[in-house]
């Protein structure tokens, strides 16, 4: 029998705030533990939180650009669990009127596109660090109370792939947005998923599991795929799937039990006394919605109709916030946007992937790129050449002019010293220019590759041809 | 509401207290007391009222969102009754099984 996977995300993002959500601490990341802590975050007696308003404003950037329902009103209330990573016991979150509802994001996987749904987005905070040693665990608050977003989906999605583009595209809206600089390597986002399986066909859903806390997306994607077979391979035992938490092991790749729903917490949702309700007026939601930053769809419909740019190369650069952000930095110093989109998706990103890197952690700078470029442009340097001082540049991290003045590089349109080359490539090869003017066009090409593979591939392919034209006319 | 021993065995445990029997039944005593007392709510006549979702009546309380320095570590661990490596420690969590 086939089975059909029924999977609903939960992703945190930690929003890119300068302090805390109920405090001025720092959200600076990798400081030295309980060093960015205070007696708010610390959950100490007699303390009053007040909310950050940088929250409440990303949070309705982040609603808008998934096109969400702001809410007019909403609230914060205590989530209660006992667990040495909240010093409170509880934690500030919102349970019934959370700030964005609904929405939905398009994306595409398998060549197909999806829409999924969005049930809700809502703000709390977050937790501290536990690390685990022999006689205990030890507890960092310096997380504890930094901002989050809780992105909520239906459960729409249907396959590990679906996840995988689902997460992504989240990444680069939140980053678009500005409200979050999504690094997964210190945990900025994170994933829970929930999933169930049915035979195909069928209406109901299955009994789900949830996997915490997923860090990156090929966790993500590995997780779901275990959990399926997993799955299955229960139901085809006869037995039943439990409905529980399972922790997903990155280095085994499998899932255990973490606890099961019998003892699973009761929450005990009630409202914050501590903090007021939020009260959004159209005239604020207004303003951020004309101040909102340019979205991938819109960036892309604008390097399609502004930039002349393919369709292809528009939705490839817009895919990543990343590099459509280093291809607008390039055309800050050089115009040609169409050789830049190719500089940057072809060459560059050949480079970068052979590298297994991330193009943030490239030494290239976008102004280096552009001053290739702009050697290219002014005929210094063949395209050929380029590719080769690019390398250097991606290596080295030098500039263009350095490496080009220090190899002695440049292209040589000196009409002269070409003239002096053609002349002893005609001399050398009397049988092609005895073709060429018994009116074989072929062997003109033959003549050019002649010069070029004299001068290394450094002359000015233009050049070459005009000055052979011109002389083999005589 | 009457709360049972057990519940308040519950909660000194998560609450990490001891009790003796005396002190349970006294406890039990006092948080059924605590609890009764809530339910007078329920001899009030609300018709006519709307309900709140905050005792007072503002909202929208905010704080810009600046930095400002904290406590030192030696401050926040000041009260701890463990610490290691500049973090509180706790007890072995047994999450994981
Ligand atoms: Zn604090």
């Amino acid at each position: 029998m086939n089975y059909e996977m029924v999977i609903g995300l939960e992703i945190h993002c930690e929003l890119s705030t300068k302090s805390k959500i109920f405090c001025g601490c720092s959200t600076q990341f990798g400081n030295e533990p309980n060093t960015n802590v205070c007696p708010v975050c610390l959950g100490m007696p007699g303390v009053l939180s007040v909310l950050n308003e940088t929250v409440v404003e990303y949070a309705v950037k982040a609603g808008l650009a998934m096109n969400c329902e702001i809410a007019r009103f909403s609230k914060m209330d205590r989530k209660n669990y006992f667990y040495p990573d909240l010093p409170k016991a509880y934690q500030v979150s919102q349970f019934d009127l959370p700030i964005c509802l609904g929405g939905y994001l398009d994306i595409e996987a398998d060549d197909e596109a999806y829409r999924i749904a969005l049930t809700r987005i809502h703000i709390e905070e977050d937790a501290g660090k536990l690390t685990h040693v022999a006689d205990g665990s030890l507890v960092d608050y310096n997380r504890g109370g930094v901002p989050l977003l809780e992105i909520v989906t239906e459960p729409d999605i249907r396959s590990a792939a679906q996840a995988f583009a689902f997460a992504k595209t989240v990444r680069n809206i939140l980053l678009y947005a500005g409200v979050s600089d999504c690094k997964m390597q210190e945990g900025s986002l994170r994933f829970d998923v929930n999933l169930s399986v049915r035979p195909e066909g069928q209406e109901a859903f299955g009994t789900r599991t949830e996997m915490k806390n997923l860090s990156s997306f090929r966790v993500l994607q590995k997780a779901i795929e275990y959990e399926y077979k997993r799955q299955i391979k229960v139901i085809e035992a006869g037995e039943k799937v439990v409905q529980e938490t399972r922790r997903f092991d990155e280095s085994k790749g499998i899932t255990y039990t973490l606890r099961s729903k019998e003892n699973a917490h009761d929450y005990r949702y009630f409202p914050e006394p501590d903090l007021l309700p939020i009260v959004l007026s159209e005239d604020y939601i207004q303003n951020i919605k004309s101040n909102m930053p340019e979205l991938p769809e819109e960036k892309r419909k604008r390097y399609i109709e502004k930039l002349a740019l393919s369709e292809y190369d528009a939705r490839v650069l817009t895919a990543s916030c990343e590099l459509s952000t280093f291809f607008e930095d390039v055309l800050k110093y050089y115009d040609e946007a169409k050789t830049a989109a190719n500089w940057v998706l072809v060459e560059l990103m050949a480079l970068v992937n052979q590298a297994e890197i991330e193009l943030d952690e490239i030494k290239v700078t976008p102004e280096a790129l552009a001053g290739l470029l702009n050697l290219i442009k002014a005929g210094q340097l063949s395209g050929k050449m380029a590719k080769g001082v690019l390398e250097e540049m991606f290596s080295t991290g030098r500039d263009a002019q350095t490496i080009v003045k220090e190899k002695g590089l440049s292209q040589i349109s000196d009409t002269a010293e070409l003239e002096k080359i053609i002349d002893e490539v005609l001399s050398n090869n009397p049988a092609s220019v005895a073709d060429y003017q018994g009116g074989k066009d072929k062997a003109l090409g033959f003549l050019v590759g002649q010069v070029m593979r004299q001068t290394k591939g450094a002359a000015n392919p233009k050049s070459v041809n005009e000055i052979l034209l011109h002389k083999l006319k005589k | 509401m009457q709360i049972r021993i057990e519940e308040v065995q519950y909660l000194a445990e998560l609450s990490r207290l001891c009790f003796d029997e005396e002190e349970k039944r006294q406890m039990q005593q006092d948080l059924s007391n605590i609890v009764k007392y809530v339910d007078k709510l329920n001899d009030i006549d609300f018709s006519g009222k709307e309900a709140r979702e905050h005792i007072l009546p503002l909202t929208n309380v905010l704080r810009k969102d600046e930095a400002r320095v904290g406590l030192s570590n030696d401050e926040a661990l000041a009260n701890a009754s463990q610490k290691e490596e500049m973090c509180f420690k706790v007890e072995q969590l047994m999450e994981d099984e």
